[in-house]
């Protein structure tokens, strides 16, 4: 069955969105404006972006009412992963290759990254800053503007998927079912998850690379990306979660995340175990 | 491995939001009972929804397709849905009360144990671990692919440059 189906290029990645009924032209021009204003906001990629300007200059930045939201989600995740977890991860990622230029090339010296509260602050979504920094907001970021997307489309009254790249949300009487990519070998999967109306993120170490233990998920205590895990599934009521736990799993227990969230895993180590929740609800190949 | 005993809370509440969902969006799947009768409807995986009325007044069956729009009507819903565990196939019943197109209750019965309704709104307690293998992807039944995000050309053609560049 054919479904109408929109596919683009955003925030570093490729983009399909499936609806039942072909998007009315309106909902697609204000995702479409939405999304460019979440890239001009957050993207370290580019020089005209508020972020950027903040990695120059320390000073008081006015960001998107929502970003209350997406900062405060930060601050949970920075508590609940002991500080592994930041949205000043940048300058990190940077010194180890993952830089605006894709130079890929690790810096010789490489620093510490701030503590958050120490040179940063927020007041709803006003950040104020003592130094220059370099915000990310990759470990939620894509899962946050899931989510946005997902808020437009409802207003339409129509089922949708969403998949940003394996990272995905569906919605009405719409059933998917999700192989989960081994990343040891892309053409392969480890397991199936069927997915109705939740969001199901994953993360995996093996594209964003570029040289012997390089990925993009960084260390701050470390300052070198983690090891032992190659790749997580997580599925939650909405994306962010989902793709802030997705991220968090690397750094840290399950056990450390259950109180504060509802949400399933599966968790891929190098040693080719999976841990998995109890309420998981797909497949698994053994 | 181990396998869970009970029916994963995420499947249950899966199929509940998606009936509620349905119930909320006013979709005319489901129909409505009586005191005497219960409607039941079938979850399938091509996401469809088929009834079957077992109303001896009107003595016919119907078999709407999911439609956008009408009123929810007020009764009790039953729904069958089938759902994977690591352990195999199992299935669950939901049975909602809708009244002025709100749910005003839903209870849970599980097969093969008999349910706990409140169960589908706890988090795990715990988790398993196994091996897994891969399976070649063009092997198994998939609508997409989780894994890695893809990366875009200027990356790629980064990470081209410093390979070329090593080799040199």
């Amino acid at each position: 069955m054919h479904e109408p189906s929109l596919r683009f290029e955003a925030i570093g990645t490729q983009w399909v969105i499936e609806t039942d009924n072909p998007m009315r032209a309106a909902t697609k021009d204000a995702m479409m404006n939405m999304i460019e204003d979440f890239d001009k906001t957050y993207s370290r990629f580019r020089a005209d972006s508020l972020v950027s300007k903040i990695a120059q200059q320390a000073g008081t930045y006015v960001f998107p009412d929502d970003a209350r939201d997406l900062f405060g989600l930060y601050e949970q995740f920075y508590t609940l992963t002991e500080g592994k977890m930041t949205p000043l991860i940048g300058h990190l990622l940077e010194e180890l290759g993952y830089d605006a230029q894709y130079s890929l090339q690790p810096q010789s010296t490489i620093h510490q990254v701030p503590v958050l509260g120490s040179v940063i602050s927020r007041q709803g979504s006003v950040i104020t800053t003592t130094e220059p920094l370099v915000i990310d907001i990759g470990a939620i970021g894509k899962g946050y503007l899931i989510d946005k997307i997902a808020a437009l489309l409802d207003a339409d009254s129509q089922p949708y998927m969403i998949d940003g790249s394996g990272d995905m949300r569906v919605c009405g009487n719409r059933y998917e079912r999700i192989g989960l990519e081994d990343p040891r070998n892309p053409s392969r999967i480890i397991g199936v998850i069927e997915l109705t109306n939740t969001s199901l993120c994953g993360s995996a170490v093996q594209r964003r690379a570029w040289g012997d233990g390089l990925h993009h998920i960084v260390d701050p205590d470390t300052l070198s990306p983690t090891t032992g895990t190659l790749a997580t599934w997580v599925t939650a009521k909405t994306a962010a979660i989902a793709d802030g736990l997705a991220t968090a799993l690397f750094f840290t227990e399950p056990e450390q995340l259950v109180d504060d969230f509802d949400f399933t895993y599966v968790r891929l180590l190098e040693d080719g175990t999976v841990e998995y929740s109890e309420n998981f609800t797909g497949e698994l190949f053994t | 491995m181990e396998s869970p005993t009970k029916p994963n809370a995420a499947i249950i509440s899966i199929v509940v939001v998606v009936l509620l969902a349905v119930a909320a969006a006013g979709v005319s799947v489901l129909t409505k009972s009586t005191p005497d009768t219960v409607a039941t409807s079938t979850v399938t995986s091509s996401s469809s929804m088929t009834v079957q009325t077992s109303n001896p007044a009107t003595s016919s069956t119907s078999t709407p397709t999911m439609s956008m729009g009408a009123a929810c009507k007020d009764g009790t819903y039953t729904a069958n849905a089938p759902y994977l565990t690591p352990g195999g196939r199992d299935s669950l019943s939901v049975t909602l009360a809708v009244a002025n197109n709100i749910v005003t209750s839903v209870s849970i019965s599980q097969n093969p144990t008999s349910g706990d309704s409140e169960r589908y709104q706890s988090a795990f307690e715990r988790s398993y671990k196994t091996s897994v293998v891969g399976k070649d992807i063009n092997s198994i039944d998939l609508s997409r692919v989780s894994g890695a995000s893809l990366t875009s050309n200027g990356f790629n053609s980064a990470l081209d440059t410093i390979k070329n560049n090593a080799r040199a």
